[in-house]
């Protein structure tokens, strides 16, 4: 009659992580983030956790021309600009239930921050000038850790199943999306798998 | 004669299914079709094939794919569907966009319909009301008559059952046209099949198929609406559940002899429209002369847990049960859709919505989401808790659900003395059962005040219950009246009953 009881985490964390440049790591993470806010209906942080200051930008932007927030909000998400160890302990202590970490260009030191995120996703584009920083990425041991997840915006279909095939490993393709703060029934499709739900 | 069992025949695996194959292609995730189709899961089987639901790569569009293998007896029978089926234009008719073939099979590219079979549906709700069934029915007519009146040669469908009929937004489509055929094929058809239960008794004897074939289908899939039963092979006498008008539309339609049934589905139209037009003659207000426009009502808790949710989903079934097409619109941040939608595993559809227990549920989304509108006759907006911006909703009504408990009065009477005089205002209080020296906090003499039984079940409401919505969607049209208007529940009779509050005053409780 009763289901069985399973203790679940009050919160889950996204670790986003590019294989180079200009990949979409930042237009996947605010992606995500309103995704999991809009659609999920989850209290979602996002964390800049590189120097790029795209947050600066954005909040220059979009909330007040002149401000540098190092915390905003827009459409229901909280932006953290330039975020630190602090500012992750005061979301995890918090009432977030999803937090979304923008880590920017895989470098040796983050990756292993990343993989401590509850999913770990690796965003690398597979166009021919960049597609061999996702295969030194992939050659260093990182696909020894099976719980990352892969994906690409960029490149051509035969080029990722040419990657899938030689890696062995699943590369989710990211759909075209020309607007990160919007999310149509299309993309849940996608976010549905991204999320594992 | 080939006649399966009830409801079986678009089930099962055809004599040439090939297992391997399916399986290939149902795991496959990967498999493209011709260059240009990525398959993405298997909708169905049916006696001669398989339909996959497909994505076409370029313009990101879902397509189904109806799969025959030309070893298969009737491979000619599938080219025809495909050719017969290019000759029809109707929304309620899938397109056809193409005819493939490879070494093995055929393949015809279609239309994917997104929605639940009227089998589904009625399996989940365990039947339809009157006006559902109705409304429904005429739709069947209409397509059926859409198909009849093909020129120069009429097409028979021949097998019209509950899983053959979609239900996609409140629109019916047909799906399958396996034993469609033109009239004239049809009167020398030797190998016949069908649905027991839902094919006329011409199908099983040999005798001639006609128009009239149909018709008894039509019948079967009425009375299976009604009841939730399939029909017996002699119904002749149908349940006492259907009323006496619609009993006779069902005997006629399901007359042994054809020549006894309906000339055409277009006269049957005219008879359930006649019956339609009886049904919204003793309606009043919002039934009956605001069918065309929306109505829109508003509802919200006087304090958490006060039943706002419940009381929504109640008006929101009421009305699908009087015929109309509603949804019920989360509005607050409770998530309550999303629960109920994972505890039942409800899918959501393209336009961001979940049905559960046959009710169109929007979940609430944020800013961010862009979906694409559908417009439904009348929309029941759940705004969980009070909250002053409540007042400023744009609906046809608004309704404040209170408890009725002594632990809620206090509750209850804080909201009330903020609210003031709200005319547009209906104040419910819930789960209400009379005791003796208990006074309710009384609203504003200017706002209309209502005792809603204790319901259990949000979608199954008793008669005392759908008494009370029924007098709540009349206030949605009716001009506020001065003074107040109290409506009692009867206790044993479920009829309302008027009592005028002495108007001497504002006294706080009654």
């Amino acid at each position: 009659m009763f289901e069985k009881q399973t203790e679940k985490a009050r919160w889950r964390s996204f670790g986003i992580i590019g294989a180079g440049r200009a990949v979409g790591v930042t237009h996947l993470a605010i992606w995500l983030a309103n995704y999991q806010s809009g659609v999920c209906r989850k209290r979602t942080a996002l964390l800049e956790w590189n120097r790029h200051g795209d947050f600066a930008r954005l909040a220059e932007f979009c909330v007040k021309k002149g401000a540098v927030a190092k915390r905003f909000s827009l459409l229901e998400v909280d932006y953290y600009g330039v975020a630190d160890a602090a500012v992750l302990a005061d979301c995890l202590t918090g009432d977030y239930r999803s937090i979304i970490i923008d880590y920017g260009e895989a470098t040796e030191g983050n990756i292993a921050e990343c993989a401590r995120c509850d999913r770990g996703l690796i965003v690398g584009s597979l166009s021919e000038w960049q597609a061999e920083r996702f295969w030194e990425l992939l050659g260093c041991g990182v696909r020894r850790n099976k719980s990352w997840s892969y994906a690409v915006a960029f490149g051509s279909e035969e080029a990722r199943k040419a990657l899938e095939k030689e890696a062995r490993i699943h590369v989710l393709r990211i759909p075209s999306s020309a607007d990160a703060f919007a999310v149509s029934r299309a993309d849940m499709y996608f976010f549905e798998k991204l999320c594992g739900e | 004669m080939f006649l399966l069992p009830n409801g079986q025949s678009c089930i099962r695996m055809g004599e040439h299914g090939d297992d391997a194959a399916e399986r290939r292609w149902a795991a496959a995730g990967d498999t493209t079709l011709f260059g240009k189709y990525q398959l993405c899961r298997v909708l169905g089987r049916g006696r001669s094939g398989t339909v996959y639901l497909a994505k076409h790569i370029g313009l990101e569009e879902y397509r189904a794919i109806k799969q025959v293998p030309k070893a298969c007896k009737d491979y000619e029978q599938f080219r025809r569907e495909a050719l017969l089926l290019k000759t029809i234009r109707h929304p309620g008719i899938p397109v056809i966009y193409d005819l493939e073939s490879d070494e093995e099979y055929g393949y015809i590219v279609e239309e994917f319909l997104e929605g639940d079979s009227l089998y589904a549906l009625v399996s989940d709700m365990g039947h339809f009301s009157k006006a559902m069934t109705i409304r429904y029915g005429i739709q069947i007519c209409h397509l059926v008559n859409i198909l009849h009146s093909a020129r120069p040669n009429p097409i028979l469908y021949l097998d019209l059952q509950p899983r053959n009929l979609l239900v996609c937004h409140d629109t019916i489509k047909l799906v399958d046209f396996d034993h469609a055929m033109h009239l004239e094929e049809a009167e020398h058809l030797t190998r016949r099949y069908g649905t027991v239960g839902f094919a006329a008794p011409e199908q099983y004897t040999g005798d001639a198929l006609n128009e009239r074939t149909d018709i008894y289908a039509i019948g079967a899939v009425l009375y299976y609406m009604l009841t939730g039963n399939f029909p017996d092979r002699n119904p002749a006498y149908p349940p006492k559940q259907i009323d006496r008008k619609m009993a006779r539309v069902i005997r006629t339609c399901l007359a042994e002899k054809p020549e006894r049934r309906y000339a055409s589905a277009q006269e049957l139209c005219e008879a359930l429209e006649r019956l339609m037009r009886q049904e919204e003659g003793g309606r009043t207000g919002v039934f009956g002369e605001k069918q065309t426009s929306s109505l829109t009502i508003a509802v919200a808790g006087a304090a958490p847990g006060a039943g706002a949710t419940h009381l929504a989903i109640g008006i929101a079934v009421y009305l699908r049960q009087c015929g109309y097409f509603a949804l019920y619109e989360e509005k607050n941040r409770s998530g309550a859709v999303r629960q109920c939608a994972q505890a039942l595993g409800a899918t959501m559809d393209s336009y961001g919505i979940y049905r559960i227990h046959g009710l169109p549920m929007l979940p609430d989304y944020g800013a961010a989401v862009r979906l694409e509108p559908l417009s439904y006759q009348a929309v029941v907006r759940d705004c969980g808790r009070y909250e002053s911006e409540f007042l400023e909703q744009k609906a046809d009504l608004l309704v404040l659900v209170c408890g009725s408990k002594p632990w809620e009065w206090e509750t209850t009477r804080a909201v009330l003395s903020g609210l003031g005089a709200w005319p547009g205002l209906a104040v419910v209080y819930n789960h209400f059962c009379e005791r003796r020296g208990e006074k309710l906090p009384a609203p504003h003499r200017e706002m209309s005040c209502f005792l809603m039984p204790y319901t259990p079940d949000p979608w199954k409401s008793g008669r005392q219950t759908q008494a009370v919505y029924k007098a709540l969607l009349a206030l949605a049209e009716a001009e506020p009246t001065k003074g107040i208007l109290w409506r009692w529940i009867q206790k044993g009779n479920g009829c309302l009953k008027n009592r005028r509050r002495r108007q001497d005053g504002a006294a706080s409780e009654l």
